[in-house]
């Protein structure tokens, strides 16, 4: 068994998995990890299935003890084992102390040998705290949390990495319902992450030229792309709710989704519409 | 699928109980909405559209018994009955009169898991929301925006006017069928006093 305790954590680090599907209608959001191929890479590097949770690290570092032999590896994150810069899927032995370094993106993913346990919500054991779904105890993870695994062992499956940038990242969109109240194609501008994205959306700076209305509520699902009537555009993330009134102008591809996340606040993205 | 704006909810709800029926385990989830109908799946259009075209028009769904769910309310924890009641000029009394004679119905499910959005709310009762939303409101809270009325499911913050407080669980994560009122059912309210409120199990 793989069995870590949390001595320091970061404001942000819960236990995500791809998600829960099938009850939009139930206004229950779909949750999973931001960047599910860093996720998935996360899982490689440990030899776990790609589906397995992990644990999502935003904002800060943390730091963790090893209460049992475990197998771990992080991705996006600088990490260390007894104060040792280390790199790849390594074993932990008892009392070993892991650290890893704030993101370098935005999220950072550890991934244990074995199965994590977790409190399971409707098919998933996302961490969605506002309604105390998934996580160890539907919340975010706290000092003196202990994650258990039901393997000690690990090997590395796959070392590769996607890349992420910062700068001018090309993001694919579909055209949205209400594509046709824009007045412009936004693909020849620039926009910047505004400071206030989050796990529900990530809000651009830069506008959008349209001849805004609002509709009546329906469906949204990560990677809308909706427009309010100061023209500039939020892209519905992981935890969005379920309906929305903002016109949907577009739909970021969901293979783009992770590399959306990744961006950093003031850095830069286009749009790039593909039909 | 977008359906007009003309069309009646009643047939939103209607549609989207046959295209259940027919997607059966093909259908990965489906969101009614006001005037639309989102349809999650992994068939393509063109398949669905064959699928649907071919299906048996229902003119009445199995659900629409009329059944009207009766659920408790509180209306001495509702946080907001003195400023709806001086918005609507009501006595107290004369407020929650009104407010039990109401017939309601779930229209749509959003902004929080379980989060009931309803009709039937008497318009003598709308009131414009609270200016500064409210940190936390309890879950059960019975709330009214202009004319529209809901349940909130969970605890929440919340911009609504609470009339009261039902002990309903009207969401629960760890039923099977987590919503106590789907879609398109209507309920009303009976009136319970605090120590029934507080001594209620359900």
């Amino acid at each position: 068994m793989g069995k870590l305790k949390l001595i320091k954590t970061s404001p942000w680090a819960a236990i995500q998995d791809f998600g829960r599907f099938g009850y939009r209608r139930f206004g229950i959001p779909q949750s999973g990890a931001m960047d599910r191929e860093w996720m998935i890479a996360a899982n490689r590097l440990v030899g776990n299935p790609d589906d397995f949770p992990v644990v999502e690290i935003a904002m800060m570092g943390m730091k963790l003890e090893a209460l049992e032999s475990s197998f771990i590896a992080a991705v996006g994150a600088t990490i260390k084992i007894n104060g040792e810069k280390r790199i790849g899927g390594l074993s932990l032995s008892i009392g070993d102390v892991l650290q890893i370094d704030a993101p370098d993106h935005v999220y950072a993913y550890l991934a244990i040998g074995g199965r994590l346990s977790a409190k399971e919500d409707f098919g998933s054991v996302s961490t969605y705290p506002r309604a105390g779904f998934g996580g160890l105890n539907g919340d975010v993870l706290k000092v003196g949390d202990v994650l258990e695994s039901d393997n000690a062992n690990g090997r590395v499956k796959d070392n590769s990495i996607p890349e992420r940038n910062n700068q001018d990242t090309v993001i694919r969109i579909m055209k949205g319902p209400e594509w046709d109240l824009l007045k412009e194609i936004p693909d020849s501008k620039r926009f910047e992450i505004d400071a206030s994205s989050n796990r529900m959306g990530v809000r651009l700076n830069g506008k959008i030229d349209c001849d805004y209305k609002e509709i009546a509520s329906s469906a949204v699902v990560p990677g809308t792309i909706q427009l309010p009537a100061n023209n500039q555009p939020i892209i519905l993330m992981s935890d969005c709710q379920t309906t929305g009134g903002y016109p949907r102008i577009g739909k970021v591809f969901d293979k783009d989704l992770g590399k959306l996340a990744q961006v950093k606040v003031g850095c830069s993205l286009r749009l790039k519409t593909v039909s | 699928m977008e359906c007009g704006s003309t069309i009646p909810i009643e047939k939103i709800h209607q549609s989207s109980h046959t295209i259940v029926n027919i997607l059966r385990d093909k259908l990965e989830d489906i969101v009614p909405a006001y005037h639309s109908i989102a349809v999650f799946t992994s068939l393509t259009i063109d398949q669905l559209t064959v699928l649907l075209a071919s299906a048996p028009i229902e003119e009445k769904k199995p659900s629409d018994s009329n059944d009207i769910i009766k659920l408790p309310i509180c209306y001495e924890l509702g946080l907001d009955l003195d400023r709806i009641a001086k918005h609507a000029n009501l006595s107290h009394e004369k407020l929650i009169e009104r407010h039990l004679e109401g017939v309601y119905r779930s229209l749509f499910i959003g902004f929080t898991p379980g989060f009931i959005y309803a009709d039937g709310l008497d318009e003598n009762l709308s009131c414009p929301r609270l200016e500064n939303p409210r940190k936390t409101i309890p879950a059960g809270s019975v709330g009214i925006a202009g004319n529209q009325t809901g349940i909130y499911s969970l605890a929440s913050p919340g911009g609504w006017n609470i009339i009261g407080l039902t002990p309903a669980k009207v969401f629960d994560p760890n039923e099977p069928k987590p919503m106590l009122i789907d879609v398109g059912m209507k309920y009303r309210f009976y009136r319970i006093a605090k120590k029934e409120f507080e001594s209620w199990e359900s």
